[in-house]
């Protein structure tokens, strides 16, 4: 693996001549925003959706998220300090990365499955490549893969959550209580439930992921987001709109068979991955244009395996698979240097 | 080129130049029937076989052989052996032949048997290339049963069927897919290279060590 | 030219003594490949309708019931299995039909002697996904296929309703579906053929 010699750290200094006169590899301009920054504001704005699933998923929320914070600082620790590489803890990655990845599981999933996902996405997902910037895909989303792939019966086993109106739900025993998620719901051949109302899906009470579920709580944190600038409109406006078009188009074309487009925004993790897993720095393009086709194909194959696939839900897959393709959407679509023209 | 001993001809297949964790040759195999250890064994066998006898019929044969027939030569060598192979398992081993499908036959185009045929088979005597064959044949075996211990294991809970995880334990179903395949040899060939790349480092600087790492 | 001669008798000579040595192997094996081939459809079918293992506590294989080919068109094989220690009686049949699941998909089918009644379902070969499709092999999922022939099964999701349903295997939907739309065409086509 010769992955160390691409990357040295900004500290490496061209000295130039007896004088002592130094100078600094380019990039000479530099900018106030530092990793932990952009980290932190992320950070912020996933608190609306945590406690959304504290209310939901009540302890088990807290567990799943504690165990996927220890798995992925202590595989990050455990790397730098093999690799003797400075420690990147304090750049909040790794917590980002196992925040997502805890939003992404069901609250029920045992322990052991949490935490090998959690070293995965770290060990796998990123330092296996070298490091923060360096993985081609996102981290927390090769932890929820393999754990698709590795326990798909636990990682498909829901709980409705609790709170629930209606019949009381005895919630100091969530666990006994599965349901099928809305999108396993409209997976043809399982009618037997009716479908949540569409205002349920954007509330979060239903069954699922641990952040996936209240889509207001999660609009929240990225209205946060989109005001710090920490991210910008292309990706979520891709993803969601082509995600949207396509459902239109399904829903006009078959009603019987397809559902309609707002159930398709409300349930699953579509809003999750628009705004908080699409929108990984590292891994989607950099230029505008280039990020509006990203987002628009994970938006497209996100709908395709949700309509057409066996998986009831196609985030996940569809995020890795637009990670593949961003180094050549990056090729085909350069972003314009600073001070350059635009290109026509 | 000074010829090594008997006995380095032997181990440089076992260790020094494995051909699945040092050469990176004969993946195909590798990658697709090491999900349990019985199916290694038996390719493991299969594959060590075919090599012996390529190895010592082109060994007999080198004198013989022109440059531009030879490849013709040794793929009618090789691809007789392993049918011989393949109908032996089909007739005394015909469950593992089933599991082990069309991979059997495909020994005809693993590179290793190849390699050993123009590396050693096709320069040295029939004793030499012999020795080569059995140590480049439990080389490849080794590793084979390595990755199926592995991916046995953590994929069923057992080895060679028998039971060795207990119940509480969830399969990683990962391991006995392809993609398991990929991450299992992945992580072993790094274990192997780490390894090789230690002993030298303890004389000279640590820096090799964490450049393997 | 004296040295092209050489080579072509070269080549020549290898190829006749690998072939005949080959043959020899052939010989010696074909027989008892055709055997093992025999065996497993057989050990297969005794399973399916007498519902007995063919594999005695010795390892050894011991059969109950011998198969005789009958015609039926348009599948793989299709047998006529009577008792092994003689007697003509019909114990039942079994047909063996080939299609595509994620890949090719081998079972066999034993029905009763009057047909009217699947009396089991067992997979002579397949290459689904571990974990997933695989589980096609789970006795319990099979024997949800004994049932009356008097109409086609229909693979549903979640709980089966009718006498004719089958309920399919979550996350394997497409390795069920194969399974069952394969059993009704052995099913058929012994119906209208057999009769």
């Amino acid at each position: 693996m010769s992955v160390d010699t691409a990357k040295e750290p900004q500290g490496d200094v061209v000295s130039s001549g007896p004088g002592g006169l130094e100078v600094q590899p380019a990039p000479h301009l530099t900018d106030p925003i530092t990793t932990r920054r952009l980290m932190l504001d992320v950070i912020i704005a996933l608190i609306p959706a945590f406690l959304a699933s504290l209310v939901f998923f009540q302890w088990n929320s807290l567990r799943v998220l504690a165990l996927c914070l220890i798995g992925c600082l202590a595989t990050e620790y455990l790397f730098n300090r093999v690799r003797n590489k400075p420690n990147s803890l304090s750049d909040l990655s790794a917590v980002v990365t196992a925040i997502i990845l805890a939003f992404s599981l069901p609250p029920t999933l045992p322990w052991f499955a949490v935490l090998m996902g959690a070293i995965v996405a770290i060990a796998l997902g990123k330092m296996f490549f070298g490091g923060l910037g360096q993985n081609i895909f996102n981290p927390a989303m090769v932890g929820r893969a393999f754990l698709m792939v590795t326990f798909a019966s636990l990682m498909t086993t829901w709980v409705a959550p609790a709170a629930e109106p209606g019949p009381p739900v005895p919630t100091d025993r969530v666990e006994a209580v599965t349901a099928a998620t809305p999108l396993a719901q409209i997976k043809p051949g399982d009618p037997e439930r009716p479908l949540p109302e569409t205002w349920r899906l954007f509330v979060g009470r239903t069954a699922g992921s641990l952040g996936e579920t209240s889509v207001i709580a999660l609009l929240i944190g990225a209205a946060y987001l989109l005001i710090r600038r920490t991210i910008d409109w292309t990706i979520p406006f891709g993803m969601l709109g082509a995600a949207l078009a396509f459902a239109a188009i399904a829903y006009l074309a078959a009603p019987g068979k397809f559902a309609n487009p707002m159930f398709h925004l409300g349930a699953g993790s579509l809003v999750f991955g628009a705004f908080l897993i699409a929108t990984d720095l590292v891994t989607s393009p950099l230029s505008k244009s280039g990020r509006v086709v990203f987002g628009a194909g994970c938006g497209v194959l996100t709908m395709v395996i949700r309509q057409f696939g066996t998986y009831p839900e196609g985030v996940m897959f569809s995020i890795l698979m637009m990670n593949a393709l961003a180094p050549l959407i990056g090729r085909w679509m350069r972003p314009t240097p600073l001070g350059g023209k635009a290109r026509g | 080129m000074s010829e090594p001993s008997l006995g380095k001809q032997f181990t440089n297949g076992l260790w020094a130049e494995n051909p699945v964790l040092v050469m990176l040759i004969g993946m195909c195999p590798t990658l697709a029937i090491t999900n349990s250890v019985a199916n290694a064994l038996t390719m493991g066998a299969a594959t060590t076989f075919v090599l012996i006898c390529s190895n010592v019929v082109i060994s007999l044969l080198r004198k013989q052989l022109q440059p531009h027939l030879r490849m013709l030569v040794y793929m009618l060598i090789i691809a007789t052996f392993v049918t011989i192979a393949d109908y032996a398992l089909q007739a005394y081993l015909f469950e593992m032949s089933q599991a082990l499908g069309p991979y059997v036959p495909l020994i005809i185009v693993n590179c290793i048997i190849l390699a050993r045929a123009e590396i050693c088979a096709s320069k040295s005597g029939p004793v030499r290339s012999f020795v080569d064959g059995v140590g480049m044949g439990l080389g490849f075996t080794f590793a084979l049963t390595i990755l199926g211990v592995i991916r046995e294991l953590l994929g069923m809970r057992t080895v060679l069927s028998y039971q060795v995880l207990p119940e509480a334990f969830v399969p990683w179903v990962i391991m006995i897919l392809p993609s398991g395949a990929f991450l299992t040899l992945g992580l072993v060939i790094g274990l192997v290279t780490w390894l090789k790349t230690r002993k030298p480092a303890d004389s000279r600087q640590n820096k090799d060590l964490e450049a393997a790492a | 030219m004296g040295s092209m001669l050489k080579q072509i008798w070269l080549v020549l000579v290898l190829s006749l003594i690998f072939a005949v040595a080959l043959a020899f192997v052939d010989q010696g094996t074909a027989q008892r490949i055709a055997e093992n081939r025999q065996q497993q459809v057989q050990a297969l079918a005794q399973m399916a309708i007498l519902g007995e293992p063919a594999v005695g506590a010795d390892g050894q294989m011991q059969f109950k019931i011998k198969l005789e080919p009958v015609a039926i068109q348009d599948v793989q094989a299709a047998f006529r299995v009577t008792p092994a220690e003689g007697g003509d009686e019909t114990l039942g049949y079994a047909v063996v039909v080939e299609g595509i699941g994620w890949d090719r998909l081998l079972i066999l089918v034993g029905l009763s002697p009057d047909l009217q009644r699947i009396t089991g379902v067992q997979i002579v070969e397949s290459r689904e996904t571990p974990g997933l499709g695989e589980r096609i092999g789970d006795e319990a999922w099979r024997d949800q296929f004994r049932k009356p022939t008097a109409q086609p099964l229909e693979l549903v999701k979640g709980r089966a309703q009718s006498p004719y349903q089958v309920e399919a295997l979550t996350g394997a939907t497409i390795s069920s579906d194969a399974v069952t739309s394969l059993v009704n065409e052995a099913t058929a086509k012994a119906l209208a053929q057999l009769k």
